[in-house]
């Protein structure tokens, strides 16, 4: 035995001897299944990587898709468009009536994922300079971010008024909210250094290019001039989310400057038919029309999709005729009569249920199968939105209720009417009617009516009233126009106190939860509850 | 009983005779037996005051030298040690009885034992028999209420659920505050993302990774609380440590044991929802003109009110009876041990198949383990241990998404009573009901986990003695599920598969050097010192597709799937290195006294602070060695202790301090291109969490231990919390690891023991332990409080982490009942002619108002705290409920009569809260929802107005005017208080003659109850729930209910 214990004693001393050799790295931690914030920002790939992470926001599955899902449901609804449907109950209906507290994890959600947006804005500006890599390319990038992060900037003070500003990365976190001079003046001057340096198309498809930031820039002058001269929020008699500083007059002559020149330089059209600016293969021709979208894939495992089959579709089997498989939210009967029968924008935008028989009728674009739906009833409870059309989910490659195609976010139309009102506003109401020509000649082309009819029609003598109307007719549906054009010409309350309780199955069963809940105070929404725990340097919107 | 009586006389014949007697050297011979009369091999046997002692051998026999008039003592682990004189007789039979809270007992401490009547430590813990006697499936459950001190309390009902052990309060903020396992010396932190659970749609619930240890194996659990007990294990012991023992082999004869039973299990209760008719007449109430009612033969396949149809024709029922089945359970042990004199070894097998009470929902269990030890010198002695278990659990009793209300037993309540396809809301396949859901779906975890180590210890010279262990834990699992077209999920996705495999090793090695030195009978030393590494490799994968075009093959061919959603793999590692000592100083055996040290590096921090220093002091006085108690024969122990101590944690996740960069794609033109973005902000400040205990403990037994009562009072104090700290999301980011501010405990804890008959026939012991914790967050840094933000769909900013305040507490509003119609105003001057639902109400100057919500009649009113007329989240909300009890224990009396034993265990867990949100999903979760039958019986109506149950919710689209229920209040909380009967168990020990005529050694029958009866106030399924977040636990969305079952089983030995 006494051998023995020697061999113990020897095999001791070795293992101690093995397991003090290994110390030194052994409490250095090594990272095996990500990179270090602080190890990346080195190269131009890196740059690249890090870009395309800044418009991740714009549709991060993360985060309920942003602007593929869950920012419709917040902007598009509780307005004379569009409501909630009558039974149904999570977490983003209560948008479409108007009952969202701040104590609702939707807003905190969309809240934190914008500042995540602008954060990682701020690391690539901040972070790009040192690496070497092409300049010309390397500006673009930045310029990119500005543009990102203005246009996050821009939708956080859209929703919720007056917001913290954040040009650093990783920022100091307890700033109160800037008044709505800064916010904005930061959000122009971003825009406006995307529109020196961007060109004239980005070459990766989908991303930002000279005219997106042109377009967002006209856009931001015509909500500021508007809200000014209806004095949006006025009556709240709040301390924040003020517009006086705002110089309507000059707002307006950049709003037609701006206008003027993407209508002449841009390159951009109404691209010839309708509703090929919402199909799931035509990005061809909605890149004609679109400043800019929002991108989905078909690839397998990113989580980069459009979702909307919640109220966007129309009605039907999802999994086999590519319709809407809930009507989270639904029309109103004032969103159809504002069309004429002529209108094709109402036959596409409007609709009954696709058939869930063999005999469902198809129709082919571009080589595309889709399933047509019936033709809308308003006294039926499949009166449905089918602004947005999937194809025949046997043709894709991911889940049939996600969508790889693209969403517009900014498209010509809206340029040529933010151009018609300014010219209304400047005095010119004949070229600001002469713009709505084009627009209405494309809602009856392919038909034998004459533009003359819906011109007709249409006609309102106080122009704004009729531009109004015609911008619903034209964008409905499309991220926060409807909403955003109500408030800034003060005319949500009305809108909706003139919703009728007839006419639509809808407007019968589901718009008079709208109506109790409307007060005028919630053309902002409330800053989340949490956020105030959290940074009690923030102060509350009026009425919350 | 009879020889014990036969002793006594004895014993007071040589008593008597003792003075008149010669010292005359004797040889004498016996036998010693347990308190079932087996002979007890391995007794030590000495006479008192000679250090020289001997054994009892495989029969129990010994033979031994005395002089007239000597004692003689018997000791043994688990016995009270006996004492008896040497008269004439020279053979004897010496009866040993089972120990109760003996204080002869051996207490495994960290790196060590120790006498239990040397402990300077508080430290209580089980044993084998008490596992044994509650037949729980899972280790842990069997200490709930057992153990003062430590609160155990399940995540639900179901089979291989996440236990939660709190030891004196909740000290940590992160990670369930549970304690650090030692399973036969292998350290062990729980994580619970070790078994690959966390597919689809389970939020808030974990599994318990120690569901594979098979409590038939365990010989003790010991729980060390105070800090002089658990500093040795420094990083780690900030939560208290529980060291559990396996059963080890003793040398003799060998025996094999088989214990087995089956289990018939059933709901403990069931809500009271409505049946089909009555909800037929309730959807006649809120939705007539449903396709319920009439053909949908209207356009477009819209329904026709000119075509009515019967609701009574359709198929009804009762989910509840559907779905909640009698589970019958069976479970079988074998276990075998013995060994010769210089080999030992304890091994054995065991078999659980243990049904859920809920449909389709099983768990097996198959565990195997061996552990030997060997004498291989005089000098050196081996071990090597193992223990291997496999889990099967099958059924998908998901318990619901983050944001929506579609777990399975959610289900089970709200969907509607009848087979109705409503084509507005349903799955587009058809009606989907929840035994769809279950039939439809499949979900299996496997897992394997397998503890191993070894040691040599090798007495280097004359007390002192080298040890060298080492071993690990490695444990695999793989998640399996798959969802059909007849589910929800499956629908939407045309069926989707998942397939997860997460694994891990935790691995160990310690080298200790113990030393033992007498001075003197007066002055004794003990030291020892280690250093030891040890090392944790985590990995997992998950694969998830869908759009399958056969689903025959389901997940064991993931292929068919034509889509990949998810394709993830992860890998962490944490290393951790340590060195520590402990000295340990007795004088005159009166006065106890011991200090350690331990120094920590760990991977998990940055450069700078890595390291953690732990002290501990402690002294202990066994007051009644002293001169003036030596007289006092009614006292058998009375001692007092003190200790202080330092205790370190850093369970958090590997790299918590780096900022990290995660992928985030973006699409080009449908085409998909590669992103990161930063998702976490760095700390390199992120240091260890320091907690410092004093404990003071006071243990005193009286009447040869007859009573026995161990008092301790403690006070806590927590400092640099680590936490995620919820940061204002404007930074970019919604949370930081952060030390942040302190939390402190205080309580006081008390165990006691009573033999209250201890007759020849009839024995009476009372158990009874009861615990009080107080918990104060005394400082968050920066921030005077933290929300709680829990993701459910309803009401998401609940709880509320706030300075004065304990942990788990809930924020909003305080319920101030109904509002009515008079309270409001309507048209034509409030025109009473004009029916309820055609008037527009407005509150009338002067009622109490909610911002944000347009209130009607029939809405929840709460007060308002400031008294300005509007009830708003900044001025109106408070504290309105409680996680934690305010006291909690159990009593358990054990009644022994011949060979009949009865077990009778309480528990209860006193003025503990739960938010139970399951009340929003018994007032109708949307219109075509069930609702219970209590709510509508009774809900506001003009008629009836009620001040206590609001109206419908019309955002739900029912008609009603209930519109603030969406705000966090009162009206939720409930009382979670409850006293359970949890366990009544009646063993037989079969007669001597029939063992013999068996050829067994000994052989019992014994049936059980578990949960038999349960008192409390809680409306849900059942109070003893819990919310996987340890900052705000006392959430209850509806879980899986609890089963009271009962047992028959037998257990034999030869």
């Amino acid at each position: 035995m006494k051998k023995h214990f020697n061999i113990y004693i020897i095999l001791t001393a070795v293992a101690a001897i093995f397991l003090f050799a290994c110390k030194k790295s052994f409490l250095e931690a090594e990272p095996y299944s990500f990179i270090e914030t602080d190890h990346f920002y080195k190269t131009a790939k890196d740059a690249e990587a890090a870009l395309t992470g800044c418009y991740n926001m714009l549709n991060s599955e993360e985060h309920g898709r942003m602007f593929g899902e869950t920012m419709l449901h917040i902007l598009n609804t509780g307005n004379d468009e569009c409501v909630t449907g009558t039974g149904i109950v999570n977490e983003n209906t209560t948008f479409g009536i108007a009952s969202t507290t701040a104590a609702d994890a939707s807003l905190k959600g969309v809240w934190a994922a914008l500042y995540q947006g602008v954060n990682r804005c701020n690391h690539l500006i901040a972070k790009i300079d040192p690496v070497e890599m092409d300049v010309v390319r390397k500006e673009e990038i930045k310029a990119e971010a500005y543009f990102l992060r203005g246009f996050y900037h821009m939708i956080l003070a859209q929703m919720f008024g007056d917001i913290p500003v954040n040009i650093e990365p990783d920022p100091e976190f307890f700033q109160p909210r800037a008044p709505l001079q800064e916010v904005y003046t930061q959000v122009l001057s971003d825009f406006t250094k995307a529109a020196t340096v961007l060109p004239h198309r980005a070459t990766i498809a989908g991303r930002a290019n000279k005219w997106s930031a042109e377009g967002f820039r006209a856009k931001v002058f015509a909500y500021l001039a508007a809200c000014k001269v209806n004095g949006t929020g006025t009556a709240l008699g709040s301390d924040l989310n003020k517009f006086d500083w705002v110089n309507a007059a000059s707002m307006y002559d950049s709003v037609h400057a701006v206008a003027s020149r993407i209508i002449a330089s841009g390159g951009f059209k109404l691209t010839e038919k309708y509703n090929y600016l919402f199909r799931e293969n035509t990005r061809q021709w909605q890149y004609e029309e679109c400043l800019f979208t929002v991108e989905g894939t078909s690839s397998a495992t990113n989580g980069v999709y459009l979702r909307l089959g919640n109220a966007w579709l129309p009605w039907g089997n999802i999994n086999t005729r590519g319709g809407a498989s809930s009507k989270w939210f639904v029309p109103t009967a004032e969103v159809y009569t504002r069309y004429n029968d002529a209108d094709i924008r109402r036959k596409h935008n409007l609709t009954g249920a696709i058939p869930n028989t063999n005999t469902a009728p198809v129709e082919i674009i571009e080589g595309v199968r889709y399933y047509v739906p019936a033709a809308a009833v308003l006294s039926v409870s499949n009166y449905g939105i089918a602004k947005y059309r999937y194809r025949d989910p046997a043709s894709k490659s991911i889940p049939p209720f996600l969508s790889d195609g693209a969403l517009t976010l900014l498209r010509y139309a809206d340029i040529l009417l933010l151009d018609a009102e300014a010219r209304f506003f400047k005095g010119d109401e004949s070229g600001a009617r002469a713009l709505l020509l084009p627009i209405r000649q494309r809602a009856v082309f392919g038909t034998t009516t004459n533009v003359s009819v819906l011109t007709t029609a249409y006609f309102k003598p106080d122009f704004m009233e009729e531009l109004l109307a015609e911008r619903s007719r034209e964008l409905c549906f499309e991220l926060g126009i409807r909403r955003f054009d109500l408030i800034r010409f003060a005319k949500h309350t009305t809108a909706i106190q003139a919703l009728k309780l007839t006419g639509s199955y809808h407007n019968e069963h589901s718009v008079a939860q709208l109506k109790t809940n409307w007060q005028p105070y919630k053309i902002w929404f409330p800053v989340p509850s949490a956020e105030i725990d959290l940074n009690q340097s923030l102060k509350q919107n009026p009425g919350f | 009983m009879r020889r014990s009586g036969f002793k006594i006389v004895i014993t007071l014949f040589t008593l008597f005779f003792f003075q008149i007697s010669n010292a005359q050297i004797a040889r004498i011979t016996g036998v010693v037996t347990g308190n079932d009369d087996e002979p007890l091999p391995n007794v030590t046997i000495r006479v008192k005051g000679k250090s020289a002692s001997l054994k009892s051998d495989n029969k129990g026999a010994f033979s031994v030298t005395a002089v007239k008039g000597d004692s003689l003592i018997f000791t043994s682990v688990g016995y009270k040690a006996q004492s008896v004189f040497v008269s004439d007789t020279r053979t004897l039979t010496v009866r040993m009885e089972t120990a109760v809270n003996s204080l002869e007992d051996v207490v495994v401490i960290g790196y060590g034992t120790r006498k239990k009547s040397d402990l300077t430590g508080a430290v209580s813990g089980v044993k084998a028999k008490d596992i044994e006697q509650s037949r729980n499936t899972d280790l842990l459950s069997s200490m709930q209420g057992k153990v003062a001190g430590a609160r155990i309390f399940s995540q639900s009902g179901e089979p291989g659920a996440a236990i939660n052990v709190q030891i004196r309060g909740i000290s940590s903020l992160y990670g369930s505050s549970s304690p650090l396992y030692v399973i036969d010396g292998v350290p062990y932190d729980v994580n619970a993302n070790e078994v690959a659970i966390s597919g689809e749609a389970n939020l808030g619930y974990s599994s318990n990774p120690l569901n594979t240890l098979n409590p038939a194996d365990i010989e003790a659990i010991d729980v060390l609380k105070d800090a002089s007990a658990t500093a040795i294990y420094g990083s780690r012991g900030a939560n208290g440590v529980v060291i559990i023992t396996t059963k080890s082999g003793k040398s003799g004869r060998s025996i094999t044991t088989y214990d087995g039973y089956v289990s018939f299990a059933k709901a403990t209760k069931s809500l009271d929802m409505l049946y089909g008719n009555e909800f037929i007449e309730y959807q006649r109430l809120v939705n007539p003109q449903s396709s319920l009612f009439y053909n949908n033969s209207g356009p477009q396949g819209t329904i026709n009110l000119n075509d009515p149809r019967d609701p009574y024709a359709l198929e009804q029922h009762d989910w509840q009876a559907e779905m909640i089945q009698t589970a019958i359970s069976q479970n079988h042990n074998i276990a075998i041990s013995g060994g010769s004199e210089k080999t030992t070894f304890a091994g054995g097998i065991g078999f659980l198949n243990e049904e859920g009470i809920i449909r389709n929902n099983n768990q097996k269990r198959y565990s195997i383990r061996l552990k030997v030890d060997h004498q291989a010198s005089k000098k050196i002695k081996l071990g090597l241990n193992f223990n291997t278990a496999y889990t099967d659990m099958n059924g998908a009793t998901n318990t619901g998404q983050a944001n929506a209300w579609n777990g399975i037993i959610q289900n089970i309540i709200s969907a509607k009573p009848i087979a109705f396809f409503d084509s507005d809301f349903d799955e587009t396949v058809g009606f989907v009901t929840p035994l769809s859901i279950i039939d439809n779906a499949y979900k299996n975890v496997s897992s394997i986990r397998s503890t191993l180590n070894g040691y040599t210890e090798i007495e280097i010279l004359r007390n002192l003695k080298l040890n060298i262990s080492g071993g690990g834990i490695l444990s695999s699992s793989k998640g399996k599920e798959f969802y059909s077209r007849l589910t929800p999920l499956g629908n939407a996705n045309n069926g989707v598969g998942i397939l997860q495999e997460n694994r891990s090793i935790s691995w160990y090695n310690t080298n200790r050097l113990t030393y033992q030195y007498e001075v003197n009978a007066n002055h004794k030393f003990d030291i020892m010192g280690a250093f030891e590494t040890n090392g944790y490799v985590f990995e997992n994968m998950l694969m998830r597709s869908s759009d399958f075009a056969d689903e025959s093959t389901g997940i064991d061919d993931i292929s068919k799937g034509a889509v990949v959603n998810r394709l993830n793999s992860e890998k962490w590692v944490n290393n951790r290195l340590s060195w520590l000592g402990r000295f340990n100083y007795t004088y005159m055996d009166k006065y106890l006294f011991t200090a350690s040290f331990r120094a920590d590096g760990s991977d998990k921090f940055g450069a700078g602070n890595k390291y953690g220093y732990f002290p501990s002091l402690a002294v202990a006085w066994k007051a009644n060695q002293e001169v003036f108690l030596r007289d006092a024969d009614w006292l058998s122990e009375l001692k007092v202790r003190l200790s202080y101590g330092q205790t370190g944690n850093e369970r958090i996740p590997a790299y918590s301090y780096a900022g990290k960069m995660n992928n985030t794609f973006y699409s080009s033109g449908g085409i998909s291109t590669y992103g990161v973005s930063p998702s976490t902000l760095a700390n390199r400040n992120l240091k260890w969490e320091n907690t410092t205990q004093y404990n003071a403990g006071l243990d005193l037994g009286v009447l040869d231990n007859r009573f026995s009562i161990t008092l301790d009072l403690y006070n806590k104090r927590t400092n640099d919390m680590l936490l995620p700290v919820l940061i204002p999301s404007q930074s970019g980011y919604e949370q930081q690891w952060q030390n942040i501010g302190r939390i402190d405990n205080s309580g006081w804890e008390i165990q006691l023991t009573s033999q209250n008959i201890r007759s020849a026939d009839l024995q009476w012991t009372t158990n009874f332990n009861i615990s009080q914790n107080f918990n104060e967050i005394k400082s968050l840094g920066t921030l005077s409080y933290i929300p709680v933000i829990i993701d459910n769909g309803v009401i998401s900013n609940i709880g509320r982490v706030s300075v004065g305040q304990s942990l788990g507490t809930a924020y909003g509003y305080v319920s101030d009942g109904i509002y009515q119609i008079d309270q409001f105003n309507w048209q034509n001057n409030s025109d009473a002619s004009i029916p309820h639902a055609q008037r527009t109400y407005s509150l009338r100057p002067g009622e109490v108002d909610v911002a944000g919500v347009t209130v009607q009649p029939g809405s929840y009113r709460f007060r308002d705290l400031n008294k300005d007329g509007m009830i708003d989240d900044l001025n109106d909300r408070t504290f309105i409920s409680n996680s934690l009890p305010k006291h909690f224990g159990g009593i358990n009396n054990t009644i022994s009569y011949k060979g009949f034993e009865l077990n009778v265990f309480f528990e209860w867990s006193y003025g503990g809260e739960i938010f139970n949100l399951g009340k929003i999903a018994q007032q109708g979760l949307s219109v075509n929802s069930n609702i219970s039958r209590e709510y509508l019986n009774n809900k506001w109506t003009p008629e009836n107005p009620s001040n206590e149950y609001p109206d419908f919710r019309s955002a739900n689209g029912l008609p009603g005017g209930n519109t603030s229920f969406r705000l966090s209040s009162s009206y939720y909380v409930e009382d979670a208080s409850y006293l359970r009967l949890k366990n009544l168990s009646l063993n037989y020990n079969l007669p001597r003659k029939w063992i013999s005529a068996l050829g067994l050694t000994s052989g019992r029958v014994y049936v059980t109850g578990n949960n038999l009866l349960l008192f409390t106030d809680y409306t849900g399924y059942d109070p003893d729930v819990s919310f996987d977040n340890p900052l705000f636990s006392g959430l209850d969305r509806i879980t899986y209910p609890r089963s009271k079952s009962f047992i028959a089983g037998v257990s034999i030995s030869f």
